[in-house]
């Protein structure tokens, strides 16, 4: 009797399994480097530089990367469009590389404004805005088209 | 609080890039785990069969689940830091205290890495053995969807050595790849077979991965012996020591909507080969195949595993569950040569995601022992169990 109300539970948790949800996204977004970093980059070196892959640009010195916060929308629809993964995967993605010592995630800023300032002041980072945020501070290094 | 961290990690790590201050993260993770056994085929003696799910705990009560609600055997606590002493130059270190221990915190990993280049790395110290492609994060439940890999497979008692690896990351058209090439020696106290040695372990692992699939080889070799008042220690001890192989392969497949995965392994554990009466030895095959399918926050999985250890005529006994070890040894007349020891496993569970940095996890694990007779007759279904547990899995 036991034994079957314990499989009832898990069949109910199997059932509320069940329930769906969609997602919503915003504008298009880009990646962004410093004026002097005249890098082009490809949707491929952005996957590979933004999940701690690449270290450097192609064939030139260091990237920084610089990331987000998770609960960004523009984070969101980055992962998605860019990266090809979505937030969870992301989040198990880093959680195994953190974990395994193998790596660790971008630095995380907390506004596109901050994230910008620092691309502007750093030939060296890249970050992603939206186009509509683009201004002469910073430059298109690659665009998803 | 996250606002300070991330001024403090900008502050160190970026604005004053060039400069040598120390950048400092720490990170975490834990499991509470709540579980019991719900049935199983109770032992000829009359006594009730028990689960371990952390081979690598010691045999104290707390690592065994039986009819009684348990929080002990999967219960732990893990804290990370990572160093850059430069940007070349990082230092890390796990601590991992676990339930199944008495709580008792231990490093699990101490080690030193120095990028040789953008793509190399060499690490130096205590780090993880990279047996399988759960090994590196076995103890992280966040990582995975079940409450704990598959025992079948993952139930290894050696987790870690003491020595140098290196790591380097690269790529190719649209996949990318890492090689792992490690050396060094490892000792784990208190197994069921005593305090295992292992000299001169040696291995390497190539991983490729693209946007939905990954692939994983691994091969290793060592020298074991044993210390300890085992039957086994006065067969393989330091002057005579066995070579022993173990090889690993791993498909994975990740739409972020289905994840379908497998991994299959063989040991050769050689532990008498070695010894003067020419020879009898127990090999060891494992596979897992696992499928989950994500509904928004729920993850459902089913898992299938399998454990096949050949035992040999001599001395095997040893290698085996404390109970079935006893049982075997009285009766040492019947043929074991060949016989097999088989378990298998069906966990079926459901993870919910219902906060960004932690899950409930619901699982449920049918295990059936399907051993040679010869084996199951003298000592009865010893792994026939069912297990039931409901834990929380959370990363920091």
């Amino acid at each position: 009797m036991k034994n079957f109300i314990e499989c009832k539970l898990f069949c109910l948790m199997f059932l509320f399994s069940m329930l769906l949800a969609s997602n919503s996204s915003v504008a298009d977004i880009v990646i962004i480097s410093h004026p002097d970093n005249n890098v082009s980059l490809s949707k491929k070196e952005v996957q590979r530089i933004f999940l701690g892959k690449l270290k450097t640009f192609p064939g030139k010195g260091p990237v920084i990367p610089i990331d987000l916060s998770k609960d960004s929308s523009h984070r969101i629809e980055f992962s998605n469009d860019i990266l090809n993964k979505n937030m969870r995967q992301i989040s198990a993605y880093w959680t195994r590389l953190i974990f395994t010592g193998k790596g660790l995630p971008p630095k995380q800023v907390d506004s596109i404004e901050e994230l910008k300032k620092l691309v502007a002041r750093n030939p060296d980072a890249i970050g992603y805005i939206d186009k509509d945020s683009l201004d002469d501070t910073v430059r298109v290094a690659f665009e998803d088209k | 609080m996250k606002k300070i961290v991330t001024v403090l990690l900008f502050a160190s790590g970026l604005f004053t890039l060039p400069l040598q201050a120390a950048d400092l993260r720490w990170s975490g993770f834990g499991s509470i785990v709540l579980g019991k056994t719900i049935d199983d085929e109770p032992l000829p003696g009359g006594t009730n069969s028990t689960y371990k799910p952390d081979a690598a705990a010691p045999n104290v009560d707390g690592a065994y689940y039986d009819n009684n609600w348990s929080m002990k055997p999967d219960t732990l606590f893990g804290i990370q830091v990572d160093i850059d002493l430069n940007d070349k130059l990082s230092l890390t270190s796990q601590l991992v205290s676990k339930g199944a221990n008495d709580y008792d915190t231990e490093i699990e990993w101490l080690y030193a890495g120095y990028e040789l280049s953008p793509k190399l790395v060499i690490n130096f110290g205590k780090q993880r053995l990279p047996l399988y492609n759960y090994s590196d994060f076995q103890d992280v439940g966040f990582a995975y969807h079940w409450t704990r890999p598959p025992l079948e497979v993952y139930g290894e008692e050696l987790s870690s050595y003491e020595g140098i690896s290196t790591l380097y990351v690269d790529s190719f058209g649209d996949w990318d790849y890492d090689a792992q090439v490690y050396w060094g020696n490892s000792t784990t106290d208190g197994t069921p077979l005593g305090d295992v040695n292992l000299k001169d372990l040696f291995g390497a692992v190539l991983t490729f991965t693209n946007e939905e699939l990954k692939y994983r080889v691994s091969a290793h070799r060592a020298e074991v012996w044993t210390d300890g008042d085992t039957g086994l220690a006065t067969l393989v001890d330091e002057d005579s020591p066995s070579k022993a192989a173990f090889y690993s392969g791993g498909v994975f497949y990740d739409t972020g909507e289905w994840l379908v995965g497998s991994e299959v392994t063989y040991m050769d554990a050689g532990l008498i080969q070695a010894d003067t009466d020419g020879g009898t030895f127990v090999s060891r095959k494992t596979w897992m195949v696992t499928a989950a399918y994500r509904f928004n926050d729920f993850l459902p999985h089913i898992t299938f595993s399998e454990r096949e250890i050949e035992l040999a005529k001599d001395g095997t006994e040893a290698v085996l569950t404390p109970t079935l070890g006893a049982a075997l040894a009285a009766i040492a007349s019947e043929p074991l040569d060949g016989a097999k020891q088989i378990s298998q496993t069906i966990n079926l569970g459901v993870r919910w995601d219902f906060h960004p940095q932690a899950a409930i996890k619901l699982d449920y694990i049918r295990r059936a022992d399907k051993s040679d007779d010869v084996i199951v007759d003298s000592a009865g279904k010893t792994l026939k169990i069912d297990v039931l547990s409901i834990g929380m899995d959370f990363i920091f």
